[in-house]
């Protein structure tokens, strides 16, 4: 079958569920983190302007 | 047997008794044997346990397989065990008479009158153009050119296919070799190995072969097995990508006058050869003709044969897949998903391809990086697109993967929508609530294990889009929260063993926790036991590994309130990460778990801080064999989840004003960071968390005198290095910078 999907097998398609929840969830704890040091990064601004 | 006692050094005398039967006996069933068995000894054992006996072997197979031996079926097993045998004799290669000689064996071979001499010389011949590739040229040049085109219009269709991938992998070589060479121009570097261009070179004889291959399709061909249609279309394609522009001028007249043909093997072959081109060429040149193109194409969607239909089908799906921008939505869009839908109602082949396009069209279409996009180009198509997908899925039966294709596409339609399709997405949502309502009623009346194994697949496919359905719909799926939940806890309990549909359970539970966040948190009664139940299995460790993410989704969802469980979650996460059973693969995200619990912590986080710290430190520990690639990835991975996890300790740590707690750990944290800095096979995104955590060390650190761990070299190189460096992405330059900035506040503080 020329698509991928077609010839996809049923572990492969599982395997793309997982990744993609993986991938969600390693972006959710970056977003947390990035927060974290955006504020940390914003403290610094007003320390350096006092 | 050969196989267990020749890596320990037993059964010595076999491979010397093996060769001499091979030279010294008369009886040609003996030697044939004797190949034979040589042959299956040189596939299966690794090649530097017989390095040893390369010499040896290699006389006796070549010997075999001269055109001096009379019998053929003693020929074709030398030529058999030549092809096993040819890594291990790379020294042998590498001498340039020895090398002459083998090939000047095997060409001579291609010319045999017996097909099966034939069709094992040339599988000799794709080897050996893998494996030496830059000791070819010459060869080429005198012989190689000629024998492949020869081969390739051989009446022997086996033989035929082996010249085709002869070519294939001379485009796999190139390919890989052009890569190598960008990558070394980057870092204004030669490159180590170079291109002979042998594809750009042949192209002007291969290519009216290919296109001529490519009309020789069978009426009802098996899709498993391979022809020399598929062969070619699959040739066509790689060379398009390595010699790019160049394939255009010659293989678009022979779409031109194809394309309308009565015949429909010329149509297929002219769609089949436009399609296969739309990689590789700079699409500047490939626009024109593609906007050309597009109209009849889409007519063709019409063709009376199924054959050309499926290739028209998987040509615009191409097309969606590398040249959207060929699409004009105002223009092309309507006629084109009219098409694709009308197509959804075809022949279970046409049904896998449209969905694909429609799938594509959808991820390219949408904007990635806008979630919120209020309007798309595919918008007004949405519920129209939805409803013959979801026809497809009533389908009894799953004939060539359609009606999974069906349900991914409907995943995809729904992940990429913009704002104005979420009404119809709740929809979408509640159908497949109510859909998987009824598999749950009907589960005690399956019979055997093909039913029940569509019934599970099913499942899956059920929960999959509506896992991407709550994924976009966010908070607005909790007027139907309850029930999905309902439905979750319902499948879960009632599954004996069948984890992968348990698998898609735990996924949707986790896009529920992220949508609802710590509304989540009346569902955790009946469902903690459950996730309790699967992490204490290791055995089943795909699910184990999918619910280490789900601790970290509970941790996110409920913040400080996650302490209640964080004893039940630590103890298992640690007794996981100690254990045998586990698969390796996992262990890296139980280490990023750990920091998802410090994270939503904070401060409580601390009479878990002291056993935490002695597991990081051991994970730290782990070294990878450098000859080994699967190491190198894998503890890549080990110490990305382990400063993820020092990250949120930190983080977490000085969130509840702890900070001082780490100040025993902070030199053992360094010194894991710098041999990690110092590892010359570290990823980009491994980079990204080691200069993220120096970042949030220096800011923890600040105004104590633990700002003398950021006073040495490889810290500013490290950072400096992570700005710069081409090596690195986007992001992690940014981080870098970050940390730059806070090194030197610390620095000066």
């Amino acid at each position: 079958d020329k698509s991928p999907l077609g010839s996809r097998t049923r572990e492969q398609t599982q395997e793309e569920r997982r990744k993609k929840a993986l991938q969600l969830q390693k972006r959710s704890r970056q977003n947390q983190i990035e927060y974290a040091r955006r504020l940390a990064f914003e403290k610094v601004t007003v320390d350096v302007s006092q | 047997i050969a196989e267990i006692e020749l890596p320990t050094n037993q059964w010595s005398e076999l491979i010397p008794t093996l060769l001499d039967n091979v030279t010294n006996q008369e009886s040609a069933l003996q030697r044939q044997a004797s190949l034979q068995t040589l042959g299956y000894i040189c596939e299966s054992t690794e090649p530097m346990v017989l390095a040893i006996n390369a010499n040896e072997i290699l006389t006796a197979v070549v010997q075999g397989a001269r055109k001096e031996e009379t019998n053929d079926d003693v020929r074709i097993e030398a030529l058999h065990a030549l092809y096993n045998s040819l890594e291990f004799i790379r020294a042998n290669f590498e001498r340039e008479g020895e090398r002459n000689f083998i090939m000047q064996v095997v060409c001579e071979a291609t010319q045999s009158s017996d097909e099966r001499i034939q069709l094992a010389a040339f599988e000799c011949l794709v080897r050996i153009m893998h494996l030496y590739y830059d000791k070819m040229r010459f060869y080429m040049e005198k012989a190689l050119f000629g024998l492949t085109v020869l081969g390739m219009n051989s009446e022997h269709q086996g033989v035929a296919l082996q010249a085709v991938e002869f070519w294939s992998t001379v485009c796999d070589e190139e390919l890989e070799l052009q890569e190598e060479a960008n990558e070394a121009f980057e870092v204004g570097e030669q490159p180590e190995r170079v291109s002979f261009d042998f594809a750009k070179t042949a192209a002007p004889e291969i290519l009216p072969v290919l296109l001529w291959m490519l009309t020789q399709q069978e009426e009802d061909a098996d899709e498993d097995e391979w022809n020399i249609a598929m062969a070619a279309g699959t040739c066509l394609a790689l060379l398009a990508q390595t010699i790019t522009d160049h394939i255009v001028p010659p293989v678009i007249p022979f779409v031109e006058s194809n394309i309308q043909s009565t015949e429909w093997r010329y149509r297929e072959a002219a769609v089949m050869a436009f399609g296969s081109i739309l990689e590789g060429p700079n699409p500047q040149i490939l626009t024109p003709l593609v906007n050309q193109a597009l109209p009849t194409l889409i007519n063709m969607m019409r063709d009376p044969d199924v054959n050309v239909k499926d290739t028209v089908t998987w040509t615009l799906g191409r097309v969606s897949d590398v040249l959207v921008e060929c699409i004009k939505p105002d223009i092309h869009l309507p006629q084109l998903v009219s098409a694709l839908v009308l197509g959804l109602e075809d022949n279970p082949r046409i049904v896998g391809n449209c969905c694909w396009s429609l799938m594509n069209l959808a991820e390219q279409l949408s904007n990635a990086d806008d979630t919120d996009q209020e309007t798309s180009p595919l918008s007004r198509y949405f519920e129209g697109v939805i409803t013959a997908l979801l026809r497809i899925t009533d389908r009894p039966d799953n004939e060539a993967n359609s009606r999974t294709s069906a349900y991914e596409a409907i995943s995809t339609f729904v992940s990429t929508a913009a704002k104005d399709c979420y009404p119809n997405i709740e929809k979408v949502a509640i159908t497949v609530l109510e859909r998987l309502e009824h598999t749950l009623s009907v589960q005690n009346q399956l019979i055997g294990s093909d039913e029940q194994n569509a019934h599970y697949e099913l499942q899956s496919n059920l929960l999959s889009v509506l896992t991407s359905c709550v994924r976009k719909l966010g908070k607005n799926i909790s007027s139907i929260a309850d029930r999905i939940m309902t439905v979750f806890l319902q499948i879960l309990n009632s599954q004996s063993k069948h984890s992968t549909t348990k698998e898609d359970v735990f996924i949707g539970v986790g896009a529920l926790i992220s949508a609802l966040e710590a509304d989540f948190g009346r569902y955790l009664e009946p469902f903690m036991p459950i996730l309790y139940s699967a992490l204490q299995h290791p055995e089943e460790y795909q699910l184990c590994g999918i619910a280490i993410g789900l601790i970290g989704d509970i941790c996110r969802a409920l913040g400080e309130n996650a302490v209640q469980y964080s004893n039940a979650f630590m103890e298992l996460l640690i007794q996981n990460l100690q254990s045998p059973v586990l698969h390796r693969n996992v262990k890296p995200a139980i280490l990023s778990c750990l920091g998802d619990i410090a994270l939503a912590i904070g401060g409580q986080f601390e009479s878990y801080l002291n056993v935490t710290m002695m597991v990081l430190q051991q994970a730290g520990n782990m070294r990878a064999d450098k000859t080994n690639l699967d190491m190198i990835e894998y503890v890549n991975q080990l110490h990305e989840g382990n400063v993820e996890a020092y990250v949120g300790i930190v983080q977490g740590l000085a969130t509840g004003g702890k900070t001082p707690l780490i100040a025993p750990y902070v030199p053992g944290m360094f010194t894991f960071l710098s041999i990690v800095a110092e590892d010359e096979y570290k990823s980009d995104t491994l980079v990204r968390s080691l200069v993220g955590l120096i970042g949030d060390l220096a800011d923890a650190l600040y105004g104590t005198d633990g700002k003398q761990f950021f006073q040495v070299d490889w810290i500013t190189q490290t950072l400096r290095e992570a700005r710069s460096s081409r090596h690195y992405s986007q992001s992690t330059k940014e981080v870098a910078r970050w940390a730059k900035e806070m090194v030197k506040r610390t620095l000066q503080s």
